[in-house]
């Protein structure tokens, strides 16, 4: 992404005014010296007129200087005036340039934040969260750091230059050739070692990170490492790691160090050679006390803004790529332009819940961490209809689901609800009619209450009461001390997989949507519950799937589906697909044989 | 615990806890010292400079002579020089301590934590914890560190450039020194402001973060549920708070700067005015005032900086506190001191003196509560044999996992005893009991590292013909050198990159390596495919075979082949014998079993 396309270019009236106010307060800034040096110089030694006509109008305006003599505090006042136009213009610089990058901040979030939502589940699978999370989160930040505060910096910096070296001339063209020779110097210097002081600021972080990642493990891991009376070991590799920060850490520490320390040098020589080259020219009368005071006072003022100067360039090159980084999230296509999926659809229709899948294939293009491949999967079932599935890890039983909800399209083959093509229908269509409850269920940072209701925002209680008895996990909650009000993780409860699962299950239940698929969702809970929740499931009208590895739970649905490697190899009623010797048999037989031999 | 993050701690300034702190810092008082030293050198340095421009003045131009200027050079270019290496010297020290001092208290707190009973990690969430050892101690180490810094910088530039103008013009200082009191009431009421501020806006991006963060991970679920529209609306409330927050800080900001510098410029005014009316009356030469010039233009940073480090200091408190309060958390379970002469103690333990262990268990009147007051066991009785495997079957909250915890001695009773080979269990050491253990968790728990280093997680000198010989038992050999790279195949953080099943069989690998004698299993209840399923049933039968076990059993296949079944019910026993006799009882056991059948 280039600055140009980003929300920063449309803040353009902000940062011009703020650039503008900046040059503006440098410009009052350097007046004051030269106030000092007209009241030096003209008013208490009388030397003479300073060569700026401003300053000889305005003391003109005010009297002379001869009257300015007996009302010293005429002068006081135009300085503290003019420092308060200059703290005006400051203010301005600052505000504007705050208000401009922080709405351009606030546009890009909300910019990123919708494109994470709006790209397909591929692209999620394919890239790191991690990084993902660092591209939303402090790569916003560093350009957003480069427009509030350092293009303020460099604005005033170049104002600085631009203005201070024009005055100085005109006192003394050979006293400014001193005070600028090792400007460069330290502006080159600053440039160069924050250029190159990066690796030693990423090794630093890098060191945290371990260090970080090393804690979060044992903490989450801690019952493991007592149970095996682990401590020792693990103490040692903890100071292992926390060395390794406090030495990559004080390496950078001695290159700051060394930096500092370069750079006062260079700032007590520069300000050394003013004062002792200017001492000279004033004591042979080429310049005034005045003048010289003058002098002093502005190269202290644009010392700093070089070396700030330095720094900011070699942060320019950071920011530059952090948008690029941004912008490549931003440019990865959303669903309706992924080239995985089949486009958007558009229509509408009523949806009931019959569901067909006519030679469904799939194959997810770069095979990797992606969703299994099916060949040609073929079934068909009324509305109302509870199928159950049955398959290894691997066999494509959840790509069947994400097939289903629209989280990936077939590359061969068409699925069918109600006789619509799925692909003609609107994608949130679809989903808000088919229930997802995945094995591992994710919960948001939020209430209970607000977990459930989540896919239907305008729940009763009674209903959300109603999904959670089905759920069996209404005593679960009723349980816990703020009850539907308890905030879920590390703020709130911690809820055990199967209570999570549970939760799912009834906000799955609350939508109402006509298609509910159940991704192994029951696995964390136990037998008895799993029957309670089944039973209470049977009694729903919708179209629901099963997948489960528990013979007894397969066996009670109307129609059962066994995948392997990405085919139905058996389908039918459970009964028929029991009697016969299949997959379906052989899993049953393991499960319920090995009980009944010696019951 | 969801309070914790809000507990209020007082606010007002409470030196005792900086002390306590710096008590485990001792060693770098020396630093500390010399840090101070090199500061006042620096901060005197620092007010000598407008003094020598005076000098200049008054002693070359006012003159008109430049005899002995080359003095002035040299006497420049030797403070260049000087000042060029306290610079250094104050980096570098204060850097140390930085370091040292977060060095020094993560070790402290990390050692502490080591000493902790698990009831307070079930109590305490691990991001609370993370937050303590992270970013707290590192607040800590830069406030205290560059604080120091500052203050004594700040103080001794003040009071340098105060003696200076005090030394030079009496009469002149003090008018000029009456900015000052002004100057600190108006840093003070900023900084406070603008720390505030910015505390806002820190608290609010780590909540931009987290829903960036949830946003990511829950990208899949919000689809299926269709939320895109409504987090986005959330969202972009929370970044117009965000917005405004910053802004808010930024302004604060740019409102003190303009006040600061004005507040400076009365000072200029002041010492130009009152310099120049005694400068007609020749009590003042021109060269006091290039002087008193120059240090109102200095005088401000120092005071900037001591009223950052005031404010800076007071919300640093708060981190100090909750670092104090977690290392002074004392441990609920603790060896006496005669044991820990004998065993060791957890981080050194003696493990050549340890007595060997047969596996008898018995529970004598054993009382147990948690500390939320909820009672599980009350007077239990249980007594196990060496060898003996037991199965714990019942409700959640029946007691199952009570009584695997105060085995493992990761909780204690509230009353009665618990025995070990006829020994109470608080005459042996902690690590000797947990290093008897084997401990296989519902959710098996890996850790970053190869396959081999994982399984010998409990051995760490194992060889590699031994871990492959663990794995061989639990029949994971030929998972794993399916890997790539086999044994020396590397996990990332928590053993991710496996599939449940594959960290199951791989924490049975470690468990049976260990050769514990008294096994644990907290049978999973994750789904696993039939498969998979059959071998790690047969690999728990290789794992119980010859020592005392205890499965706390979620399906009731499993404990068909354990010797006593017992059946619990409000932390007491119900029923208790094999799975045959049970049945044939025809009691809660029997029923259950038909129900998961079914």
């Amino acid at each position: 992404m280039r600055v140009a396309q980003s929300p920063f270019a449309t803040e353009w009236p902000r940062f011009t005014g703020a650039v503008i106010a900046t040059v503006i307060a440098a410009i009052l800034g350097f007046s004051v010296p030269l106030m000092v040096q007209a009241v030096l110089d003209w008013v208490l030694l009388d030397q003479g007129a300073p060569p700026f006509r401003w300053v000889v109008a305005l003391v003109r305006a005010a009297g002379g200087a001869d009257a300015i003599r007996d009302r010293l505090w005429l002068p006081a006042i135009a300085i503290v005036v003019v420092t308060a136009g200059n703290g005006a213009a400051s203010y301005l610089a600052g505000r504007w340039s705050a208000l401009g990058a922080e709405r351009a901040a606030r546009q890009l979030r909300n910019t990123l934040y919708d494109h994470i939502h709006a790209v397909s589940v591929a692209y999620h699978q394919r890239s790191s969260s991690g990084d993902l999370l660092q591209r939303c989160t402090s790569d916003v930040d560093t350009v957003r750091k480069f427009f509030a505060i350092q293009l303020m910096e460099v604005g005033r910096a170049a104002a600085m230059v631009a203005v201070a070296i024009p005055v100085m001339a005109q006192l003394n063209g050979r006293l400014t050739l001193v005070a600028v020779a090792l400007l460069p110097v330290a502006f080159w210097y600053t440039l160069h070692f924050f250029r190159n002081v990066q690796i030693a600021f990423t090794a630093s972080d890098e060191a945290e990170g371990d260090l970080s990642a090393l804690l979060q493990e044992h903490l989450a891991g801690l019952r493991v490492v007592r149970a095996f009376a682990r401590e020792p070991e693990e103490y040692r590799r903890f100071t292992a790691r926390n060395t390794t920060h406090r030495d990559v850490t004080m390496r950078l520490i001695y290159l700051l160090a060394r930096y500092w320390a370069v750079s006062s040098w260079i700032v007590i020589v520069q300000l050394g050679a003013v004062l002792v080259v200017g001492t000279t020219f004033a004591a042979g009368g080429t310049l005034t006390v005045g003048g010289l005071l003058v002098f002093l006072m502005l190269e202290q003022m644009l010392l700093w803004p070089i070396r700030q100067m330095g720094m900011v360039l070699a942060d320019l090159g950071k920011a530059r790529v952090a948008l690029g980084r941004i912008g490549e999230v931003l440019n990865a296509p959303d669903e309706d332009h992924d080239p995985v999926l089949s486009g958007g659809g558009s229509e509408r229709p009523v949806i009931r819940g019959a569901v067909a899948f006519e030679n469904v294939s799939f194959a997810y293009p770069d095979a990797g961490d992606g969703p299994a491949a099916l060949h040609e999967v073929s079934f068909s079932v009324e509305e109302g209809t509870t199928v159950g599935v049955l398959g290894a890890t691997g066999s494509g039983k959840t790509t069947m689901i994400m097939l289903l909800a629209r989280l990936y399209d077939p590359s061969g083959g068409r699925i069918l609800i109600d006789g619509h093509d799925i692909t003609t229908i609107d994608r949130t269509w679809t989903r808000r009619h088919v229930a997802v409850v995945l094995q591992e269920p994710f919960l948001f940072a939020r209430t209970i209450r607000d977990n459930i209701s989540l896919g239907r925002s305008a729940a009763r209680d009674a209903e959300i009461f109603a999904a959670t008895r089905s759920a069996a996990v209404h005593d679960v909650i009723e349980g816990f001390s703020r009850g539907y009000d308890t905030p879920v993780g590390e703020r709130g409860v911690t809820l055990s997989g199967g209570q999570k699962q549970r939760v799912a299950i009834a906000r799955a239940l609350v939508s109402g949507s006509p298609i509910l698929v159940f991704d192994d969702s029951l696995s964390a809970v136990d037998t008895r519950t799993d029957a309670r929740i089944r039973a209470a499931l049977l009694d729903r009208q919708a179209t629901t799937f099963l997948i489960s590895h528990r013979a007894t739970t397969l066996a009670r649905c109307d129609h059962l589906l066994v995948l392997d490697r990405g085919r139905v190899v058996e389908q039918g009623a459970p009964e028929v697909l029991r009697a016969a010797d299949g997959a379906f048999a052989r899993v049953w037989r393991q499960q319920q044989g090995a009980a009944d031999v010696d019951a | 615990m969801s309070m914790r993050e809000d507990q209020h701690f007082q606010r007002r300034f409470d030196h005792r806890i900086w002390l306590r702190l710096l008590r485990r810092a001792r060693e770098f008082r020396g630093t500390m010292a010399i840090l101070a030293v090199v500061m006042i050198l620096v901060g005197a340095a620092d007010a000598l400079f407008p003094l020598l421009n005076g000098i200049a003045v008054d002693r070359f131009v006012e003159t008109g002579s430049i005899q002995g200027v080359e003095s002035l050079a040299i006497v420049y270019a030797g403070l260049a020089f000087l000042q060029a290496f306290l610079v250094w010297a104050l980096i570098a020290l204060a850097g140390r301590m930085e370091t040292g001092l977060m060095y020094r208290f993560r070790q402290d707190t990390f050692a502490h934590l080591q000493t902790l009973s698990i009831g307070y990690f079930d109590r305490t969430p691990v991001g609370w914890l993370m937050s303590r050892l992270t970013s707290d101690i590192q607040r800590l180490g830069e406030t205290v560190a560059w604080g120091l810094v500052d203050i004594v910088w700040g103080v001794a530039m003040m009071a340098g450039i105060a003696v200076a103008m005090l030394f030079v013009h009496a009469q002149l200082a003090v008018l000029v020194l009456t900015v000052v009191p002004p100057l600190a009431l108006v840093s003070w009421f900023f900084q406070r402001r603008i720390l505030g501020a910015q505390r806002s806006v820190r608290r609010l991006n780590s909540e931009v973060s987290a829903a960036f963060s949830e946003g990511i991970a829950g990208a899949v679920t919000s689809k299926t549920l269709v939320r895109e529209a409504e987090n986005l609306r959330e969202f972009s409330a929370l970044t117009g708070r965000m917005r405004a927050a910053s802004v808010r800080a930024a302004v604060f900001s740019a409102l003190y700067m303009p006040v600061v510098l004005l507040l400076g410029s009365v000072g200029t005014s002041i010492a130009l005015v009152a310099g120049g009316v005694r400068l007609s009356e020749g009590s003042v030469t021109i060269g006091v005032i290039v002087a008193f010039v120059g240090y109102t233009v200095q005088f401000f940073e120092p005071v900037r900086e001591v009223a950052r480090v005031l404010t800076e200091l007071q919300a640093a408190q708060s981190a100090a506190e909750r670092i104090a309060a977690l290392l002074d958390t004392p441990p609920a379970i603790t060896d006496r001191r005669e044991v820990e002469d004998a065993f060791g103690t957890i981080l050194e333990p003696h493990r050549d003196r340890w007595p060997r262990c047969h596996g008898a268990i018995r529970f004598d009147e054993v009382n147990f509560a948690y500390p939320d007051g909820e009672a599980v066991l009350d007077h239990f009785d249980l007594d196990v044999a060496a060898g003996e495997s037991i199965a714990l079957v019942g409700e959640t909250g029946a007691g199952k996992s009570t009584i695997v915890n105060l085995v493992a001695r990761f909780y204690e009773p509230t009353a009665g005893r618990i025995l070990i080979d006829g020994a109470d269990i608080r005459d042996r050491s902690q690590s000797w009991m947990h290093s008897q253990l084997g401990y296989v968790l519902q959710t098996p728990q890996l850790f970053a590292g190869s396959v081999a280093e994982n399984i010998a997680f409990g051995q760490p000198e194992a060889d590699r013909s031994a871990v492959e010989e663990a794995a061989r038992m639990v029949d994971a050999h030929a998972m794993i050198t399916a890997l790539p790279g086999g044994y020396d195949h590397e996990l990332g953080e928590g053993g991710s990159g496996l599939s449940t099943g594959q960290k199951q069989l791989l924490s049975f690998a470690r468990a049976i390596l260990a050769d514990p004698r008294i096994f644990i299993l907290d049978e999973a209840t994750s789904s696993i495919d039939t498969d998979t399923e059959l071998r790690i049933q047969r690999a728990i039968r290789t794992m119980l075979r010859g020592r005392t076990s205890f499965v706390i059993a979620h399906r009731l296949s499993t404990v068909r082949d354990v010797d006593r079944i017992l059946v619990l019910e409000h932390g007491a026993i119900v029923e208790s014998g094999s799975h045959h006799d049970l049945l044939a009882r025809e009691g809660r056991y029997a029923a259950l079993y038909r129900e998961s059948m079914r």
